[in-house]
């Protein structure tokens, strides 16, 4: 398929998984050599006094700014007043907030620091990550339960076509902490990825590399009904992602889980893989809703 | 109790806060342009002092200690205040 003027592709995509170097590390067996590892990846100076789930996402969304060749020494070089963040995350803040009412419930309100506050904002990632490069354009979590990472690539998609945001950085993340192996019942993953959305004009102009086009999207109460949906029933799939590998290797995604597997696509395509790709999440008993997002290859 | 003033826990207490190793603080290291402490960290650090010297230290105090020497000078003079009282 032959990218177009209307087109909203991504330029760039940044991971933070335990163990795996970029995206194409998604679709098999990593390569083994500078895998990310928390315990160096998420310290310096700009991750000081920010929760885990914002340090993952600072760490991945540089890895993808860098990608789509829209950082350097200065920060920042795409247009600061247009480009959105937009978040997908459904247990990122569950730590912060549970550390927040213990200690109201033994010290009261005195016992609070002023640096655990941001963290119990259910917008603080997407806020550090604007704050980080000073991104002026939109700014938004979606935290929508199973299908929240494909969601929020559909709604950066719709910032954009809508002419709301000029880009769009797009993370998913979850942190592993205990609050949240509680709350799942089995031990939780760190895992985050970045994806940097634009109109496939602005990418051309700046002689950028689209990955991945950004295709149909639909959500339904069942499985089946998205999918029918997105692929209008004629498209022959090249790749379906269900997502299921992907938690069988790297354990619970929750929000993350969309956006590494558009991670993902975008690597088989940009790779030559056979297109288009076929992305599901949701539709499991204890699911309220299934999304499906067709991503196709970029025309040169 | 308040405890009594050591500009090395001053030293640590800033390490911890501002997330540094202890060499990076030095007695004259600029807190906003070397150290890059931003609003919140001041709070913390203000709100620390407070309940580890039994002292008040309002905005416009803090705002004028821009090193670890002049920290420790704004306390001593604080404790200093709190016993004269």
């Amino acid at each position: 398929m032959t990218a177009t003027s209307d087109d909203i592709v991504i330029t760039g995509v940044g991971l933070a998984v335990p163990g795996l170097g970029g995206a194409a590390d998604l679709l098999g067996a990593p390569s083994g050599t500078d895998g990310f590892d928390p315990a160096t990846g998420l310290t310096g100076r700009e991750m000081r006094n920010k929760d885990r789930a914002s340090r993952l996402a600072l760490h991945c969304a540089h890895t993808a700014l860098r990608d789509a060749g829209l950082v350097d020494a200065d920060g920042y070089t795409g247009d600061r007043d247009t480009t959105a963040v937009v978040v997908s995350s459904n247990l990122g803040t569950l730590e912060g907030l549970c550390q927040a009412v213990d200690t109201i419930a033994e010290q009261t309100v005195v016992g609070l620091s002023p640096l655990g506050l941001p963290g119990t904002s259910s917008n603080v990632v997407a806020g550090w990550v604007a704050i980080r490069y000073g991104l002026r354009g939109p700014n938004l979590t979606v935290c929508n339960g199973a299908t929240s990472g494909l969601d929020a690539l559909y709604w950066a998609r719709n910032l954009i076509a809508a002419g709301r945001a000029g880009a769009a950085v797009v993370v998913g993340v979850e942190p592993a902490n205990e609050a949240v192996t509680r709350m799942l019942g089995r031990p939780s993953t760190d895992v985050a990825a970045a994806l940097v959305l634009e109109p496939a004009r602005t990418a051309a102009a700046r002689a950028a590399d689209g990955r991945a086009t950004i295709g149909r999207y639909a959500r339904t109460a069942d499985l089946a009904g998205a999918v029918a949906a997105a692929t209008g029933g004629a498209e022959a799939i090249g790749l379906r992602l269900t997502g299921a590998d992907l938690e069988a290797r790297l354990g619970p995604c929750s929000g993350a889980l969309g956006v590494l597997q558009v991670a993902a696509a975008a690597a088989h395509l940009s790779g030559g893989g056979r297109g288009p790709v076929l992305a599901t999440t949701g539709g499991a008993p204890e699911d309220d809703a299934a999304a499906a997002l067709v991503l196709t290859a970029c025309g040169h | 109790m308040a405890e009594n003033l050591d500009i090395e826990d001053l030293r640590a207490m800033l390490a911890q806060t501002l997330e540094l190793p202890l060499a990076e603080i030095g007695d004259e290291s600029h807190f906003t342009e070397e150290l890059e402490m931003d609003s919140l960290m001041s709070l913390e650090i203000a709100s620390n002092l407070e309940s580890r010297y039994a002292i008040t230290i309002r905005d416009t105090d803090f705002a004028q200690a821009r090193t670890l020497v002049q920290l420790h000078d704004l306390v001593a003079a604080k404790i200093e205040e709190r016993s004269a009282a």
